[in-house]
């Protein structure tokens, strides 16, 4: 099967006077996994319907393989799509479900029983063919909702939230099905989502949107380790953040002085004042002398417990509240009061655009 | 005290024995031996049962009635399904506006929009025909039908139609093999109501209706007044079991909707 590229270009789309969709370009191709990730209100819904035919944009192209798809009704496109709550016809069986876009395009009796039944098995569902959907349970309905949605060979599958619906257990065990399957039909796949860990962890890029604009795209590491702006970093798990003004530059870095003190950081500072952001599992305790070239001393105010490390909040003089993850396997329990000294290398922090992302 | 009092009981009795006695009336009348509207006196006779069959007046009135009632709550039907389904689509508050204008024909006292369809009627020239009676009954069912087909379409996912037309059906097709099949029960239901709502309309046939058309309540209402043939009361009886074998089909649907 060969991927299609799908590529948005400089979509608008207004509802009275709210920008759903700003300006926003996107290319999905080569059978990745691009997800769209966002707060609810970030137009990252709007931008799937868009692309499936539902949302007619103000402005802006879509293309498939270079021709123009925007003109085109949804029943055209040739998308497969999953929605939010599966969205199974409820007065046909499974088999029945999935045979519909089959007997749509008058594909032959005999292979759509053959392909209805290839979908099914895709989805390990081929026992319960003959059931109705509302007999089965959320994650079976979800996997009936997929063989529908692959098996007419779409030119791309689009999934509206489709494991928010599902506990968190199964949720996980969907997740993990679902790259699985995605890897195993060679298709790109756009995942709506608002679980920052389901992006992560499914994605081979995940765009993050937020009031109608697309903020950042990059794959989950490099959104992780090099988050854009303070939105990016603040929405993509927990971060610590502080204003610095720079002091000397040097070919490895440069200095600047924060809370009264002399800090370290490489790469080059983008201006006279930085914002620093700094991912708490990037802190380390020290003991004894020697240690990274970032050092500061602090105390700690609170700390949960969460299995495989402590979240302990720190209050650090002159850079304030600081949250930090320590490894439980590292430490005796931290406790209220503790005076620690905390420190990080000079490329473990990163220097990050102070805007939210919502504004050009 | 478990349950409501004595006198409550005896008031809820009272009230089902005034609905339903007049009905319980009308059957010993139809078994009456005597030639005028009456009890039996000395047995008990099929005569009028045996006229009603061999009545050339009174099956024509059948024929024409169920005529009448069969192809407006046809078109009942079509358009009242349609006229859902687009509020449901549009679902604002112009849907909700039309919903409320749709009502009109229910909540207008039936003489005064017949009065309207005879001035109407007489320039169209559909006075006295049988298309204006269907006409006729098929706009004042629409009501029926929008009523009880939005109920149905309101426990219908929109998403069901955005599904389908994903998957390659177009709006007609996504309508055909997605909405109507679900909508079928309430569509049927709403059918039966604009059935029996033409089947024993009188008022508007009065109005419209001259030589040429007689249904069947028409016939019925001439004969009470002219010669009180008891004819009449063995009708009556078969239009109340008619009337209650619709109610209990529309019940039994609405049981087989339930558990599907």
């Amino acid at each position: 099967m060969t991927a299609h590229v799908l590529e948005a270009d400089r979509l608008c789309k207004r509802y009275g006077t709210v920008a759903a969709l700003d300006d926003v370009s996107l290319r999905v191709g080569g059978g990745r996994f691009v997800t769209l990730l966002g707060p609810s209100g970030s137009g990252k819904t709007t931008l799937l319907m868009a692309i499936a035919g539902f949302v007619q944009p103000d402005s802006g192209s879509l293309t498939l393989d270079g021709a123009p798809i925007g003109h085109l009704a949804p029943e055209k496109r040739n998308f497969g799509m999953v929605f939010q709550g599966y969205a199974l016809f409820p007065h046909l069986t499974v088999a029945e479900n999935v045979a519909f876009p089959l007997q749509i395009r008058r594909v032959g009796k005999a292979e759509t029983t053959e392909r209805v039944k290839a979908a099914l098995d895709l989805v390990q569902l081929g026992h319960l063919a003959f059931r109705m959907p509302k007999q089965l349970s959320g994650g079976q309905q979800q996997r009936v909702a997929l063989a529908r949605a692959l098996v007419f060979r779409p030119n791309l599958l689009l999934l509206d939230e489709p494991l928010s619906a599902l506990d968190k257990t199964l949720r996980l065990s969907m997740q993990d099905e679902l790259r699985d399957l995605h890897g195993r039909v060679g298709l790109s796949f756009v995942f709506v989502t608002h679980d920052q860990g389901e992006a992560l962890a499914m994605s081979d890029d995940v765009a993050i949107m937020r009031g109608g604009r697309l903020v950042q795209i990059g794959s989950p590491a490099e959104l992780y380790e090099r988050p854009a702006n303070r939105f990016v970093a603040g929405f993509l798990g927990r971060s610590n953040f502080w204003q610095g003004r720079v002091a000397a530059q040097d070919a490895a870095g440069f200095t600047y002085m924060a809370g009264g003190h002399r800090l370290h950081q490489a790469g080059k500072p983008p201006g006279p004042a930085v914002l620093v952001s700094l991912r708490p599992e990037k802190l380390m305790v020290l003991e004894g002398a020697g240690g990274p070239a970032n050092q500061v001393s602090g105390t700690i105010a609170t700390a949960s417990y969460g299995g495989d490390s402590w979240l302990v909040q720190l209050d650090v003089d002159g850079l304030g509240r600081m949250q930090a993850m320590l490894p439980t396997w590292r430490r005796t329990p931290p406790h209220m009061g503790e005076a620690i000294r905390i420190g990080w290398d000079a490329d473990a922090s990163v220097i990050i655009d102070d805007s939210e992302g919502d504004t050009a | 005290m478990e349950g409501p009092g004595r006198g409550i009981r005896g008031t809820a009795w009272t009230v089902i024995l005034f609905l339903l006695l007049p009905l319980a009336v009308v059957l010993p009348v139809s078994l009456t031996d005597q030639p005028y509207l009456s009890l039996p006196l000395h047995t008990l006779s099929l005569q009028y049962y045996a006229n009603l069959l061999h009545s050339a007046d009174w099956q024509s009135s059948i024929l024409q009635s169920l005529l009448v009632a069969c192809v407006s709550a046809g078109i009942a039907v079509i358009l009242g399904t349609l006229c859902a389904i687009g509020c449901w689509r549009m679902g604002d508050h112009w849907a909700k506006a039309i919903q409320a204008l749709m009502l009109i024909p229910i909540v207008v006292p039936t003489i005064v929009y017949a009065l309207g369809l005879y001035r109407f009627y007489a320039q169209l020239g559909l006075l006295d025909t049988l298309l204006g009676i269907i006409l006729a009954h098929a706009v004042t069912a629409i009501p029926y039908v929008v009523v009880i087909v939005s109920t149905g379409l309101s426990g219908v996912d929109a998403r069901l139609e955005q599904a389908a037309r994903s998957l390659g059906a177009g709006p007609i097709v996504a309508m055909r093999r997605v909405l109507l099949p679900l909508l079928r029960p309430a569509m049927l239901s709403g059918g039966l109501f604009a059935f029996v709502h033409s089947w024993d309309e009188l008022v508007i046939v009065l109005f419209i209706a001259g030589r040429r058309v007689f249904t069947l309540p028409r016939r019925m209402w001439d004969g009470i007044n002219d010669k009180l043939d008891p004819t009449l009361a063995a009708v009556a009886v078969l239009l109340v079991i008619l009337s209650a074998a619709l109610l209990f089909l529309d019940l039994w649907l609405r049981a087989r909707r339930e558990q599907t």
